[in-house]
């Protein structure tokens, strides 16, 4: 079994006396409310999902992360796991001292407060997304923080609610149910969407050469014209209980907000599935990019700079479906022309659902056209707030 | 040479080091035990206590991942 990042997976969670007593101590402490999507951050630290960080960045980590594109002590880390509060929160806080974390009312974790000091939004924003312009969703998230950030360990009693708890998965949970089915190369594939043929071809062709598959969505905060968490968790049910076998694929979720930073972020999903058990994962055209921020091939070439990652990439370029050939294929091994192909573009899906073009059975399978067509509004709005603390 | 054994090449100034430890005899032998024990080291920082791991076991049953 693959180690975690750092060797060591994190555990912060608290069980049995030691919760109740932390939950007792919470009841004492001054309380930083935060949103659902960091209390789920809270339980990705205390849990290892995010190892070998224990809490929330100090100003130092968060330092060499953003220059560096690593922590102190020099592990890869390329996205800032950061705590900002606001300033009425943080009246009597200093380094040193403790504060009860908790999400609509709810105490649950608490925060060991070892650094406070100032975001700086331009940094934070050029160094992770390489751009500071406004229409870019992460650099939107980094703007709306407020100015103080607070650095230290956290230690979680009360997981917060979770409606898909049923995919909900632990590293612990993971690495035990990989021993158990005896894989020892499992292939991790980080998605934000409903599956397409493109999709699947990519999983298969990379599980060939793998004892497993863990197919391991994002869910949390996306931008408006991404697909609802519920769409994407039915339709891979519909896709995986169809087209694959039961022992060779897991679904399980990364419950976390998409950043959009590109190459940094590929990284950061490695890291994350090499903690979740993985010894490869899938990189895409593209991967975690908005618009046209990054080149379609960034996210590859970043991993030049890792060779101690720990977990193996997989390179995948573009893919299409080829009229001719009969099947999914990509630039090396189609000899056919551009207008024998259909690309597996989300704009052409995002068309078909708006009734502008038909769901073609050669872009998404039939049983997961027929969970997408249930929803009558499957995909986040344009009102909707996205990502957001 | 036994049929399961593997070939591992060693960068030389590594293979120096480990032969000045081992003896020219011992080498073999010494990067096998510290293979082993790196191994142990590792399995040790990830593998759940056992209670823990039943419990572990006993959700992911529920949840329908193991039978």
């Amino acid at each position: 079994m693959i180690a975690p990042h750092g060797g060591r997976l994190v555990d912060r969670v608290l069980h049995g006396d030691a919760r109740a007593e932390a939950a007792a101590r919470a009841a004492t402490l001054p309380v930083l409310e935060v949103s659902l999507e960091v209390a789920h951050d809270v339980q990705n630290l205390a849990t290892g999902v995010f190892s070998p960080l224990e809490g929330f960045m100090t100003r130092d980590e968060l330092d060499h992360v953003l220059h560096r594109r690593r922590l102190p002590g020099d592990l890869a880390w390329t996205i800032p796991i950061v705590l900002d509060a606001p300033a009425a929160a943080l009246r009597g806080v200093a380094p040193g001292g403790a504060l009860a974390l908790a999400c609509a009312g709810r105490r649950f974790a608490v925060l060991e407060v070892t650094d406070v000091h100032p975001l700086d939004r331009r940094a934070v924003a050029a160094a992770t997304f390489g751009t500071t312009d406004p229409g870019h969703p992460g650099v939107q998230r980094v703007a709306a923080l407020h100015e103080t950030l607070l650095g230290g360990r956290v230690t979680l009693f009360a997981p917060p609610p979770d409606p898909h708890e049923r995919y909900h998965l632990s590293p612990a949970e993971t690495r035990v149910l990989f021993r158990l089915r005896g894989w020892r190369t499992v292939v991790g594939f980080q998605t934000r969407n409903v599956p397409h043929l493109g999709h699947e071809y990519v999983q298969k062709t990379a599980l060939t050469f793998a004892d497993g598959l863990f197919i391991n969505p994002v869910i949390g905060p996306k931008k408006a014209g991404d697909f609802k968490d519920e769409v994407i968790l039915e339709a891979y049910q519909a896709l995986m209980r169809h087209y694959f076998l039961r022992d060779r694929a897991v679904l399980g979720i990364f419950r976390t907000e998409m950043r959009y930073a590109g190459p940094r972020e590929a990284v950061f999903h490695a890291i994350v599935r090499k903690n979740f058990g993985c010894t490869h994962f899938i990189v895409g055209r593209d991967h975690a990019g908005v618009g046209r921020f990054y080149g379609p091939y960034d996210a590859h070439a970043i991993f030049q700079e890792f060779p101690d990652l720990g977990i193996v990439p997989l390179f995948f370029t573009a893919f299409f479906y080829c009229t001719r050939c009969g099947s999914v294929e990509n630039e090396k091994t189609c000899p056919h022309d551009a207008a024998d192909r259909i690309d597996f573009s989300g704009t052409r899906l995002r068309r078909a659902l708006e009734g502008a073009d038909p769901i073609s059975a050669r872009l998404v399978r039939p049983e997961v056209a027929e969970v997408i067509a249930r929803f009558p509004d499957p995909l986040v709005g344009a009102g909707s707030p996205g990502p957001a603390r | 040479m036994p049929d399961d054994t593997i070939m591992i090449p060693l960068p030389r100034a590594l293979y120096r080091r480990v032969e000045t430890a081992a003896g020219p005899a011992g080498v073999g032998a010494y990067v096998a035990r510290a293979v082993r024990e790196a191994l142990a080291r590792d399995e040790a920082a990830v593998a759940p206590a056992a209670a823990d791991e039943a419990q572990i076991v006993e959700r992911l049953r529920r949840l329908g991942y193991l039978d």
